[in-house]
Formats: structure tokens, C-alpha cells, sequence
């Protein structure tokens, strides 16, 4: 069970200071799937990162009773001087989890070969989110935290990630944040649409879906608002599609 | 795993509280140990100070900095005032001052507090302990600029922090007085003694050139040698004209009655001469030659004599100035006071001290311990 | 899932002995992970973690040798060289390694064990390992060679290496956690380390200073470590002046001004 409990989050930015999360409480409890859909800069990524613990809430708690993975699929931690053994060989020691398994996992899911023995900083950036996903599956965590994961390397190793994800973890609790629709929609059994520091909560996927394309709509056309153009345009197109198969 | 962030001092002192052993261990504890040590145990401590200067007419010798900035004034003080401080920090200090076991018997009173006391469990009561235990309630410190030693005494009773006081500052008078004694002793007796060997060795050597003159029946040959000289030719003269003479008479009168007495005149004057040219330099000992070796000697013997005493008076002088100069001697510039009240120790100011850093340690406890708590398993 | 009310959980707080575990571990893998950066595996790796000061020291004390420095005492200048530029090094280094420290490491954050404390404290001891086998190997060798004698009094040189790692490593804390807040502190650092250098008890016994001097140049708390280690080195040939309950009280308030400094940064850190 994790416990959020008026969780309020600001940024300082140049006149004052601005609400990211407005007193947002929520329980998740073992194998729920909440899906939080929001508009980019939303304040998604900022509700992630205080559950995953990496930032301090304003106010507010968020409490724990099961473990929780770090942002899936995400990379940022590698010390690119160090080659993809020392990164696995850290993971492993700050979660004291047994290296020889955690490295032969990596080696055989991954597939880098003989690149795990280089620099990160050599790395294409498609090897790195391999290697970046293959070490968050080595330690096993009641809670995945996924944020906007569906670019990860090719077709092939998207359905790898899909099978180790969402197949043989199933019976886990994930909160997904994306602004990706149609993957909220598929792997989620619980939805909340983040908008202006504040959550709103359903159950089925069509009300909060349908809130989400009320509050895009009230954003500026995409032309005249190029901040907003990228996310707007592949999920005004998925709408229909979504429509037919729900 | 709780997790509660917040900016408010209030919140953040709140998150701080942890419950009983840590505050009790670190703050509660050490401020009752110093409310009780400060508050009730803690004898009164009084305090007697005298300053003094130790005068002496040498520079303070510099420092390498000094010199180097070429500034005087940065010195270590003048040797003087540095053996007079560390004699007084010294074993030998002690002991004069527990002379009869006066000392330890001033700081052992029944009066006095058993956390304060020397020896309260009679447990360490060697000259060393005691050393020790003085060297906590006698400080000396010196104002540099100004050469002042300043000598703090602290006792558990207004008379014995006075007389001990009193006791270490004559003390030190006497060291600095007996190093000033044998520093001019050392300087001027090497002098003296030379004075006195060279006194005597011009006296001898007047007395035998008196005795020279009395035996030898010269006072001066090399003044006496000319005179003989002009004897011998004055000599020479009459007798060249004798022989003139004779020869003038054999051509006019060969047989006259006067030859015979110019032979004689002849011969007596050639006998006269040589009586005097051997008197001057001949192979007689008694000549005036002979004699003049003899003189010179003993004539150079006692000038030589004269300018050593004379050297040797010189250089007495110079000591006994050096001496001068290096003489120093203890000048008091304030007496030792007897306190009429204890100003120490500081009972409020050492319960807060306690208080302030007991209170820092435990925060720093907490914090430590918050921190290490924050990671879950 | 719901937005519920503010009941809160009570759960009891991991043992703090399975903390103590879970921090070592974090330190120590951060600690491999900095070595590793930070050295690399190429030519001697980890050896440089002390051949670098080493270098360092060797490269002042050859320095002050051929200068033939006036340094007031008649401690051999190698030895006087050796203790004074390994003492420098120690305290010094600890805060240029954890100003700035936090910023590229950030990211690490996601990893919940991993504290901004356990960063800095990784990088400290390394620090202190470098400069301590730095200080180590040198004292030896010069032993061998014969410019050095043995510590007279070991435990003295260990414990005031230990205050002076201390006072270190409060500082370093304290800094690294302010210069989030402001880049002003790294500015600031580099002159004064710089500038504190000659005043550090490094270049100088205080006895030789003039009094005058000497009260100043006491009121800079590395300068009682560095006697501290001197007097335990040499013994009574070098006449120290200090005040360990000065130094100490000095660590315990940056200490705690550290600790107070970290808390107060963690909100404010905002990981890309």
C-alpha cells in the first residue's frame, strides 16, 4: 500500500513560486495499476519523481508500505565513464542483490555482448535504454514507476520489454504517467487526469479519457501553440481508434 | 517509511523531537552534571595576579620574521624574561614553593571541594601529580610587545593565592638575580685574574732591570758607547800630534833631551787607547757591548710587561661594562593582590556552555541518526 | 485508491542496526563507483588515489629543501615538509571534493537509499584514505631513506590526523551543501583555500611566530591539528601550542551546521 497524502509541490520560477501539485492525495494499494494522463509539464514527472523519493514534497507524505523501483527505463544514473559491468555492479551493491545473477540477467536480456565491458559514453542511445531497462528488471520491486516508456530501442526488444513488464509482473502495482492515451489505456486499471496541481480520479478509462481530451481542447490550437503541437497531434489521431476499440 | 518534508521551522523542529535517551543521554545529563559541578560542588576560586618586567640594558634579540620583515618589535622578549617564565612553570618552582609540603597542603584544605581538591582520593599524591595539578592553577603570559610577564595564581583562599604569589614572584627575582650575578662573575673574574698576573709580571720585570744597572755600573750603554767614542778619538788626535811632533824634533834636534819624553807620552797615550776602545767594544767582558745585549733584554722584557697591564686594564674596563649591560633584575610593576572576593569559576557561564553544547551534540546526534534512518532496508 | 482521509500510518521504524547496514553499503558503493570515475583501470587505477598527493607532497618538500625555507625550527625540513603539506592536503581537498559535488550526481537520487550525506561522505573518505596512505607510505619511505625518524608518540599523530579530518570533512559538508544554494561558495573557495594556505600551520611552527602572531594565526582551527600531529611526530623538540578543545568545538559546530545545511537543501533539489 503507498500512501500519498496532500502532497503539495512548487517550483520557485522568476515571480514567485509556482504550484506544481496542489494538495494531492491518493492510496495505491498491491497490484493496482493507476494511469495518470496530463499535458506536459503537468507536473507528472514531478509527482513520479516525490513518490520515487529522488525529491521532498513542500508538505505532505508519502508513505511507503511496499517497495518502489526508481523511474523505469531511466537512464540518467549511469556514470557513462564507467562501463555497463560498473553500472550493473553499483545497482547491485546499493540494493545488495547477488552481481553474478544480476550481470548474467543483463548480459542475456540486453544483448550489449562484449559492449558491457565498455564505457557507457560509447554506447548508442538505443544500447544505453536497453541497458537502462535490462538493469531495472534485475531488482524486484513491489511498485514500478513508468515514465513515458514506449521508446525504448526497437520493435523487437519493445515486445521483449512488454512481456517482462506487464506479463511476468502482472500481479505488481505501476503507476504510468504518460500522455500517451492508448498505452495509459492498455496496461491500467486505475486512471487520474493531472491538471493544474490537481488530480481527478476514475475508475473506467472513458470518463478520465474524456476529461483529458476536454482539457486538451482548451489549450490553444496547435499551430499558434508550439509547446503543445507534439503531444496534441499523435493523440488527437489516436482518439478514433481508441473510440472504436473500447 | 514516514517521509514528511516541510520548510516551517516549527514542522522541522517537531520532526526533530525523537523521544527520551538521546536528548536525556546528551543534554539532559551533561547540563545536570554542570548545574551540580557549577551550581553547588564547584569551590570558589580566587585569583591573584602580579605583573613584572624583567629589565636588562641588551636589545631583545629578533626573530627570523622580524628580521626579515625588519622589524624589531616582533621578538620572543629578551632570554631573561623567557628563563624567568619557564623557571616558574618549573619542578624546581614547585618544589621551593613546597617547602615543608606548604603546597599541597594549601590545596588539599578541608574547605575545599572534592572535585576541586589535589589528591581528593589520596589516591595520586606524587611530586608529579602535584606538578601536574599546579600547572592548572598557575599561569604565566607575556605581553611581547612590552616584555610584561603577567603570573596568575589561582587558590581556594584569598591569603593563599596572595602568598603563593608572592612567593613565585620573589622566586623568580632570585633566579633572574643570581643568573645576572654569575652572567657578570663569569664576564669579570677571566679579566681580573689577567689584571693581576700582568701587575705582577711588570713588577718583576722593573725589579731586575734595576738590579741590572746597580751590578753592571751602566745606566745606559747605548747613551754611555758614543761617550767612550769621542774619548778614543780625542785620544787619537794627541797622539798623532805626538808623533808629529817627535818626527819635526828627530829631523831638527835627533839628540835632544824632549825624545825620550814624547816616547813616554807616546806610549802612555797608546796605552790609553787601547785601555778605552776595549771598554767600548773589545774582548773584555766588562765592555759596554757586552753589557748592551744584557740591558735590551731586560729593557724589552718590562715595556712589554707595561703594555700587557695596560691591555689587560682595558679590557677589565670593557667587562665590567659588558657586565653592566648585561646585568637584569626583576622590576615589579604590580604587586601581587590579595582578592577579597573569588571571581571564578564562571558558575553561569559554564552551565550555559554546557547547555549550548550538549545541545549541539545531540543535534548533531539526531541529525546523524535521522539521516542514517532514512535508509529503508 | 481514493482520495482519502488523513489517517496516518504508523509503521515502526527499520531497526536502526539494518539502517547502519543499508548506509554502509550505499557509502561503499559510491565510494567503488567514485574510485572507479574518478581513477579509472587505465596505468596505475587506483594507485592514484595516494600517488597523487604523494606526488604532490614529495614535489613541496623537494621545494622547501632546495629553498631551504625558514620555518623556525630545527625539525628537519623533509620531516617538517612532509607532515605540514600532508596535513594541508588532508583538510583541503575534502571541501574542493564536495563543492559541486551534488549537481552531476543528482540522478542517484531516484536510487532511495542513496542520500545527498551518503554523495558527499563516499567522496570523504576517499579523501581521507588518499591523503591518510599518502601521509603513510611517505613517513615510511623517508624513514628508510633516513630523513624522518619514527613518530615518537604514534597515538598522538593518529589523533590529531583524526581531528583534523574531522574538522575537514565538516567543513567539506558544509560547503558542499551550501554551494547548492548559491556558486558563490565555489567562487569563494578557491581564493581562500588558496589565500589560507600559508596561514594553515603548514609553512610555519606557531612557536616561531612572534607572539603577537601567534594569537592570530591560533584562531584558524587547522592550525591546532597540524600541531597536534607535529608534537606527536617530533615529541618535544617542536614546542606546540594548541587547544584541542578549541579545534574540536570548532568541528562540532560546522558539524552541526553541515547536518542542519543538508536537511535544509533537501527540499530545494530538483532532479532533471
Amino acid at each position: 500500500m503507498i500512501r500519498v497524502r496532500n502532497l503539495t509541490k512548487t517550483y520557485p520560477v522568476r515571480d514567485g513560486r509556482r504550484t506544481i501539485l496542489d494538495s494531492i492525495s491518493f492510496d495505491l494499494a498491491r497490484g493496482q495499476k493507476l494511469g495518470i494522463l496530463g499535458r506536459n509539464g503537468a507536473g507528472k514527472s514531478t509527482l513520479i519523481r516525490i513518490i520515487s523519493g529522488a525529491e521532498r514534497p513542500d508538505s505532505g507524505s508519502v508513505d511507503r508500505g511496499m517497495s518502489v523501483s526508481w523511474p523505469l527505463a531511466f537512464g540518467g544514473a549511469f556514470q557513462t565513464a564507467l562501463t555497463g559491468r560498473d553500472n550493473v555492479r553499483f545497482i547491485s551493491r546499493i540494493y545488495n542483490s547477488d552481481f553474478e545473477r544480476n550481470i548474467a540477467a543483463v548480459d542475456e536480456f540486453a544483448e550489449l555482448g562484449a559492449y558491457l565491458h565498455e564505457p557507457v559514453r560509447t554506447y548508442s542511445s538505443g544500447m544505453r535504454a536497453r541497458l537502462a531497462f535490462a538493469i531495472s528488471m534485475i531488482i524486484e520491486f513491489d511498485c514500478f514507476l513508468i515514465d513515458e516508456i514506449s521508446a525504448v530501442g526497437d520493435a523487437r526488444f519493445a515486445q521483449k520489454c512488454q512481456l517482462e513488464l506487464f506479463e511476468k509482473r502482472r500481479d505488481r502495482a505501476m503507476i504510468i504517467v504518460s500522455h500517451d492515451a492508448a498505452y495509459v489505456r492498455d496496461h491500467c486499471d486505475h486512471f487520474a487526469v493531472l491538471h493544474d496541481g490537481q488530480m481527478h480520479f476514475h475508475d473506467d478509462f472513458e470518463p478520465a479519457y474524456a476529461l483529458f481530451k476536454d482539457l486538451i481542447g482548451w489549450s490553444p490550437p496547435p499551430d499558434t501553440a508550439p509547446e503543445t503541437a507534439p503531444e496534441t497531434g499523435p493523440q488527437t489521431a489516436s482518439i478514433p481508434a481508441i473510440q472504436t476499440t473500447a | 517509511m514516514i517521509e514528511t518534508a516541510d520548510t516551517t521551522p516549527a514542522r522541522a523542529r517537531a520532526r526533530f523531537r525523537l523521544p527520551g535517551p538521546l536528548f536525556l543521554l546528551f543534554v539532559a545529563l551533561p547540563t545536570l552534571a554542570a548545574l551540580a559541578y557549577f551550581g553547588v560542588l564547584a569551590s570558589d576560586v580566587y585569583v591573584s595576579e602580579s605583573r613584572f618586567i624583567v629589565r636588562s640594558q641588551d636589545k631583545a634579540t629578533p626573530t627570523a620574521l622580524g628580521l626579515l620583515l625588519n622589524n624589531a618589535t616582533l621578538s620572543h622578549g629578551t632570554p631573561e624574561s623567557s628563563a624567568a617564565q619557564s623557571y616558574l612553570l618549573s619542578r624546581d618552582a614547585l618544589s621551593a614553593l613546597n617547602h615543608g609540603n606548604a603546597y599541597a597542603r594549601a590545596y588539599t584544605r578541608p574547605g575545599i571541594s572534592r572535585f576541586d581538591r589535589f589528591d581528593p582520593l589520596g589516591l595520586a599524591g606524587s611530586f608529579e601529580d602535584l606538578y601536574k595539578y599546579y600547572e592548572g592553577h598557575v599561569r604565566v603570559d607575556s605581553d611581547s610587545t612590552q616584555g610584561i610577564t603577567v603570573l596568575t595564581v589561582r587558590a581556594y583562599t584569598p591569603a593563599d593565592a596572595h602568598v603563593i604569589n608572592e612567593q613565585l614572584l620573589r622566586l623568580a627575582e632570585t633566579t633572574v638575580n643570581h643568573m645576572s650575578e654569575r652572567a657578570r662573575h663569569d664576564l669579570i673574574t677571566t679579566s681580573e685574574r689577567e689584571v693581576f698576573d700582568a701587575k705582577a709580571a711588570a713588577r718583576a720585570a722593573g725589579a731586575a732591570l734595576a738590579r741590572f744597572r746597580n751590578t753592571a755600573g751602566v745606566i745606559d750603554p747605548e747613551k754611555q758607547a758614543p761617550i767612550q767614542y769621542e774619548l778614543v778619538s780625542k785620544l787619537q788626535d794627541e797622539l798623532i800630534e805626538a808623533r808629529s811632533d817627535r818626527r819635526q824634533l828627530m829631523i831638527v834636534a835627533p839628540q835632544s833631551a824632549q825624545i825620550p819624553a814624547l816616547d813616554a807620552r807616546i806610549k802612555e797615550i797608546e796605552t790609553r787607547i787601547n785601555e778605552q776602545s776595549g771598554l767600548a767594544a773589545g774582548n773584555r767582558k766588562k765592555s759596554l757591548a757586552a753589557a748592551g745585549e744584557e740591558y735590551q733584554r731586560l729593557s724589552l722584557e718590562s715595556d712589554f710587561a707595561a703594555k700587557r697591564l695596560a691591555a689587560s686594564l682595558a679590557s677589565l674596563e670593557a667587562a665590567e661594562n659588558e657586565a653592566q649591560r648585561k646585568s637584569s633584575y626583576v622590576e615589579r610593576i604590580v604587586e601581587p593582590n590579595r582578592p577579597d572576593s573569588a571571581i571564578e569559576p564562571h558558575r553561569a557561564r559554564g552551565i550555559l556552555t554546557t547547555l549550548v553544547f550538549s545541545l549541539i551534540v545531540w543535534g548533531v546526534a539526531t541529525m546523524l541518526i535521522a539521516g542514517i534512518r532514512e535508509h529503508g532496508s | 485508491m481514493s482520495a482519502a482521509g488523513a489517517t496516518e500510518l504508523r509503521r515502526a521504524p527499520v531497526p536502526l542496526g539494518t539502517a547502519i547496514a543499508v548506509q554502509r553499503r550505499v557509502i561503499f558503493a559510491l565510494l567503488m563507483r567514485e574510485a572507479l570515475t574518478r581513477y579509472g583501470r587505465h596505468n596505475i587505477g587506483f594507485l592514484w588515489l595516494f600517488v597523487e598527493p604523494m606526488i604532490f607532497t614529495i614535489g613541496v618538500t623537494a621545494l622547501w629543501s632546495i629553498t631551504k625555507t625558514v620555518h623556525g625550527s630545527t625539525i628537519p625540513i623533509t620531516a617538517f615538509a612532509l607532515t605540514g603539506y600532508s596535513s594541508v592536503l588532508l583538510w583541503r581537498n575534502m571541501p574542493g571534493r564536495c563543492i559541486n559535488a551534488l549537481m552531476p550526481n543528482l540522478p542517484l537520487l531516484y536510487h532511495r537509499n542513496v542520500r545527498i550525506f551518503d554523495i558527499f561522505v563516499a567522496r570523504l573518505l576517499l579523501e581521507f584514505a588518499g591523503a591518510t596512505m599518502s601521509f603513510l607510505l611517505l613517513a615510511m619511505l623517508f624513514t628508510l631513506i633516513g630523513w624522518t625518524q619514527l613518530p615518537e608518540n604514534l597515538l598522538e599523530v593518529i589523533g590529531g590526523w583524526f581531528i583534523l579530518a574531522w574538522f575537514g570533512m565538516a567543513l567539506a559538508l558544509f560547503l558542499g551543501a551550501l554551494s547548492v544554494r548559491s556558486e558563490l561558495v565555489e567562487k569563494l573557495w578557491h581564493p581562500l583555500s588558496y589565500l589560507t594556505f600559508p596561514l594553515s600551520g603548514a609553512a610555519f611552527m606557531v612557536d616561531a611566530l612572534p607572539r603577537q602572531a601567534q594569537d592570530f594565526v591560533l584562531l584558524l582551527p587547522m592550525v591546532h591539528g597540524v600541531e597536534i600531529v607535529r608534537e606527536g611526530y617530533f615529541g618535544s623538540y617542536a614546542r606546540a601550542h594548541y587547544d584541542v578543545g578549541y579545534i574540536v568545538a570548532v568541528a562540532l559546530v560546522l558539524t552541526f551546521l553541515a547536518l542542519l545545511q543538508i536537511r535544509a537543501v533537501a527540499p530545494d533539489i530538483i532532479v532533471e
